[in-house]
């Protein structure tokens, strides 16, 4: 059942996308959502092509992982995770039930992922929405609380 | 139905007076004129003598005359002088934009106030020249210091209390950035909210500060909302979390995604990024003040 997991192949969904030093944004025009994603899971992000299996991933992100493939997997599991969260995949993924969890602690303790590689996360916004107003005047003016 | 303004009307209009000669030129007595702001072309049409004249001579920024070809959001202004129905003797002012009623109003200054507040939200919206962020701007020591928020975020609050503390007024409304990533003034009065309900629009040489200058690079972004007795405890934020918050602010971020990306990158690249509550406005200010100080210190070693 492991091995089968590990050949899941996930694919991402096209969107508009900003590379910054360590991370990378996103913007999804059909939710109006933004997201962040940390360089952890912007790694695993850049690999959702179709051509990369979650044992792939595993390797490219923790070099010399061989000796502990589950844990390197569980990261990757945990990034992909956050991506589902956010709704930046295609493919459906396998059902938490059967995926491998490591707690962050056990993360960093088996790959000490804390020096090069962080916890994968993945922070949404919704961009500006439409007007707030057509004027200040048409505001309400009474109820809301004036800040000092 | 509407008919001009009648000659007691137009004295209503203030405003007019001390005016460029310039802007009184272009617009005087007209009753329809196309103008660019940036790259959005705007058409106008007022049945009254003076409305167009009132109307865009108050913008808080340089417009130019164009033509009315590809006009990309057109405006009229009736004007409905009640009197001539012997229904009372105040008439109503109705503001139109693409032949869509959008305001109705017997204040004139309620009626520049839609028409400001819709125009500029259109153009921030639409402008692939200048990105437009719901922000106050302060100028410090030759950069900027950007606070984005929504309406009663309390933005216009820290900015006058960050004035108090010696900056230069740049915004209390948008931040307006061009390509480069530089901030550009927007020197329209601050907006200040009564206890009692509405606004008053201040200018910043009546709070003893000065306005205005040349675009600035951004030193500071705060990502900060007021909660009554919060303290400033503020963390330090990554470039894409910061650009995250700014693009909730960021008026043409449905419209044109790249360039509001692109141009927030170039924005945020050399600038701290601190989010933390806020309580008081002039506690707030002396924190923010003391933050300038270690970026510029930290910068030097």
């Amino acid at each position: 059942m492991k091995g089968n997991l590990a050949e899941f192949t996930p694919v991402r969904k096209p969107l508009t996308s900003k590379e910054l030093l360590d991370e990378i944004i996103l913007y999804d025009d059909r939710t109006y959502k933004a997201h962040c994603l940390n360089n952890t899971a912007a790694a695993v992000w850049r690999l959702c092509d179709g051509n990369h299996s979650v044992a792939d991933m595993a390797k490219a992100l923790v070099p010399g992982s061989e000796s502990d493939p589950g844990a390197a997997e569980s990261l990757v599991w945990a990034a992909l995770k956050q991506l589902r969260k956010s709704g930046l995949l295609v493919n459906a993924m396998p059902s938490d039930s059967r995926l491998p969890s490591l707690s962050r602690r056990e993360l960093v303790l088996r790959l000490g992922i804390a020096t090069v590689l962080a916890v994968p996360t993945a922070r949404s916004a919704l961009v500006a929405a439409a007007p707030q107003s057509v004027s200040p005047a048409k505001q309400p003016s009474s109820r809301r609380r004036i800040p000092r | 139905m509407p008919v001009g303004l009648t000659a007691s009307q137009d004295k209503v209009c203030p405003r007019l007076s001390g005016k460029s000669s310039l802007a009184r030129m272009e617009i005087s007595g007209r009753r329809s004129i196309g103008f660019m702001i940036f790259d959005i072309s705007i058409q106008l049409e007022a049945n009254g003598h003076g409305l167009i004249e009132f109307l865009i001579s108050g913008l808080p920024l340089r417009w130019k005359p164009a033509s009315a070809a590809n006009v990309h959001r057109s405006y009229s202004v009736l004007y409905s002088d009640q009197r001539e129905f012997k229904t009372g003797n105040i008439g109503r002012f109705m503001l139109l934009a693409q032949h869509q009623l959008l305001f109705s109003t017997t204040s004139l200054e309620e009626l520049y106030n839609a028409f400001e507040s819709d125009l500029l939200y259109f153009v921030g919206q639409r402008s692939r020249e200048m990105l437009f962020l719901h922000a106050g701007v302060v100028a410090w020591e030759g950069r900027a210091i950007v606070i984005p928020g929504r309406s009663y975020s309390g933005k216009t609050t820290l900015v006058r209390a960050l004035l108090h503390a010696g900056g230069i007024y740049y915004s209390d409304e948008y931040a307006i950035v061009d390509r480069q990533g530089n901030v550009h003034p927007f020197p329209r009065k601050l907006s200040i909210r009564l206890d009692a309900g509405g606004l008053s629009r201040i200018p910043a040489a009546k709070l003893g500060a000065s306005a205005g200058g040349p675009p600035l690079a951004v030193r500071l972004v705060i990502i900060t909302r007021y909660r009554a007795g919060a303290q400033w405890r503020p963390k330090d934020l990554s470039p894409g979390l910061g650009m995250l918050r700014l693009l909730r602010n960021t008026l043409s971020a449905r419209h044109c995604p790249d360039l509001a990306l692109a141009i927030l990158e170039r924005m945020v690249c050399e600038a701290t990024i601190l989010e933390s509550e806020r309580g008081d406005a002039d506690e707030s200010a002396r924190h923010i003040v003391t933050a300038l100080y270690s970026i510029r210190m930290r910068n030097r070693s």
